[in-house]
């Protein structure tokens, strides 16, 4: 007898001997169960195997990603398109469609108006700072050739400027824009100086070269004007009304401390009618903004 | 099993039939009482039908269904402070705690016949290697597939199986 034949027989015994099985009862406690089960938590629809399980939880993580990826583009876009939003077009038709820009640049082309009355005013106190107005500019970044003046007509207010436009100079956007006037703006140049100082003004971010450029010009130069007036303030330079999409964000950011600071800071200079209007734009702004003790009578109208 | 997993409670019943007794002997042969016996078998099951959503069928059902009664049994040992010595320690035995009786009468009336003889021999195998055996003879495991429910290798599984028909063998030939 070989050894698997020893085997086989063993198995054959082992298949005699084995006949025990489960009770009855336990039979039937095993099968209710098993039906209970189904009833309980019911077959799923599609039963997925293999990589197919992974199908709907990576699905619904690249929709969750793709989600927050996509909100996260429209918030930090979102700031721009407001701020550009207002930037007017050089096409009349366009500046109609500008929608809320449109009020906006009536306003200004009305205040540059009246403000073109007072220039001659304003040429004689601006006259002696001319000279630190040129030493700002030229150690401004580096001159660039100034631009031939524009044809007025159909260009309102330009839109952002064909230039690659310089880095921000700080000082530039500086509230304060300090004792430095630019060169005397001419007088005759009444007419077309509004809508030539609303071209310069819309992009915050002018060169400063320009205005030295045009400083030097002479009186009947529009961009100098511009500047000189730009370098005054008033509420022709509060952000409000310049369209750039950085002065635009300084605008909104600009916290009441800060325009309280410009109001003192021209009073002190004596420039009341500009410290004035600065003022009426701060409570429009910040009607109930309790003016500090100390500040008070620093910037109250007098 | 699939047909049960998708709701076919008929399925199930197939199923069970086809592979109650089997287990049931194999569960019996690895315990010392029915009583027992009969509740690790429905331990056994309960646990097939809790896993009905999430089976997926990478062997065959058996290896699975045996697979679930060897971690059952290691349980019930470890549970029960049996202690044992060595799975693959040819001369390991299950150590009784104190008191407990030795074969049942039912076993003891069983050796006094030839096939009794048998049926002693298998309850005095290793573990490991009546595990192995039972495997083969009730589940129908080829020595892969009771490497694979038994957590070792192939060659380990050969062994043990090897080592329990000697026995057997010789047990029987006495």
């Amino acid at each position: 007898m070989t050894e698997n034949d020893r085997e086989d027989e063993i198995r054959r015994r082992y298949r005699e001997l084995a006949r025990e099985e489960p009770p009855r009862a336990l039979d039937d406690a095993i099968l209710a169960a098993a039906r209970r089960e189904l009833e309980t938590r019911p077959a799923p629809l599609v039963a997925p195997t293999g990589r197919r399980r992974w199908t709907v939880p990576v699905a619904a993580a690249a929709v969750i990603v793709l989600s927050a990826v996509l909100t996260l583009h429209v918030q930090r876009e979102q700031p721009d398109a407001e701020l550009g939003a207002p930037q007017v077009s050089q096409a009349p038709a366009r500046k109609d469609e500008a929608g809320p820009v449109a009020p906006r640049a009536e306003m200004l082309e009305d205040k540059l108006a009246a403000q073109a009355n007072v220039e001659p005013q304003r040429e004689k106190l601006a006259a002696p700072n001319v000279q630190p107005q040129r030493q700002r500019a030229q150690e401004a970044p580096p001159a660039k050739a100034a631009k031939p003046v524009q044809p007025p007509a159909s260009s309102a207010l330009a839109t952002a400027p064909a230039e690659p436009k310089p880095p921000a100079d700080p000082g530039r956007f500086s509230p304060d824009p300090g004792p430095v006037a630019a060169a005397p703006p001419p007088a005759p140049a009444s007419a077309p100086a509004p809508q030539m100082q609303m071209r310069q003004a819309a992009p915050a971010l002018q060169p400063a070269p320009r205005a030295a450029d045009s400083a030097g010009a002479t009186a009947a130069s529009p961009p100098a004007a511009v500047e000189e007036r730009r370098a005054i303030g008033g509420l022709r330079d509060s952000p409000r009304f310049e369209t750039g999409a950085l002065a635009k964000r300084e605008a909104v950011a600009e916290p009441p401390e800060k325009m309280l600071e410009r109001i003192a800071a021209l009073r002190r200079e004596g420039r009341q009618k500009e410290a004035d209007e600065l003022y009426t734009e701060f409570r429009k702004r910040f009607p109930d903004y309790r003016i500090p003790e100390a500040m008070r009578e620093q910037v109250l109208p007098r | 099993m699939l047909d049960y997993r998708d709701g076919a409670a008929a399925a199930f019943e197939a199923l069970y039939a086809r592979h109650k007794a089997p287990l049931f002997r194999f569960v019996l042969r690895s315990v010392r009482e029915r009583g027992q016996a009969e509740e690790l078998h429905q331990d056994i099951w309960m646990r097939v039908i809790e896993a009905r959503s999430r089976y997926q069928p990478q062997a065959r059902f058996t290896t699975w269904l045996y697979t679930i009664a060897h971690n059952r049994l290691v349980d019930h040992w470890r549970r029960s402070g049996l202690r044992i010595v060595s799975l693959d320690d040819e001369e390991a035995q299950l150590e009784e705690p104190a008191g407990n009786p030795g074969l049942n009468p039912e076993r003891q009336a069983q050796a006094r016949q030839g096939l009794e003889r048998l049926a002693h021999a298998i309850a005095a195998l290793p573990p490991a290697q009546r595990e192995a055996f039972l495997l083969r003879e009730e589940g129908g495991l080829s020595v892969e597939e009771i490497a694979a429910a038994t957590g070792t290798n192939a060659e380990a599984a050969k062994s043990r199986l090897r080592y329990a028909l000697a026995k057997l063998r010789q047990a029987v030939d006495d």
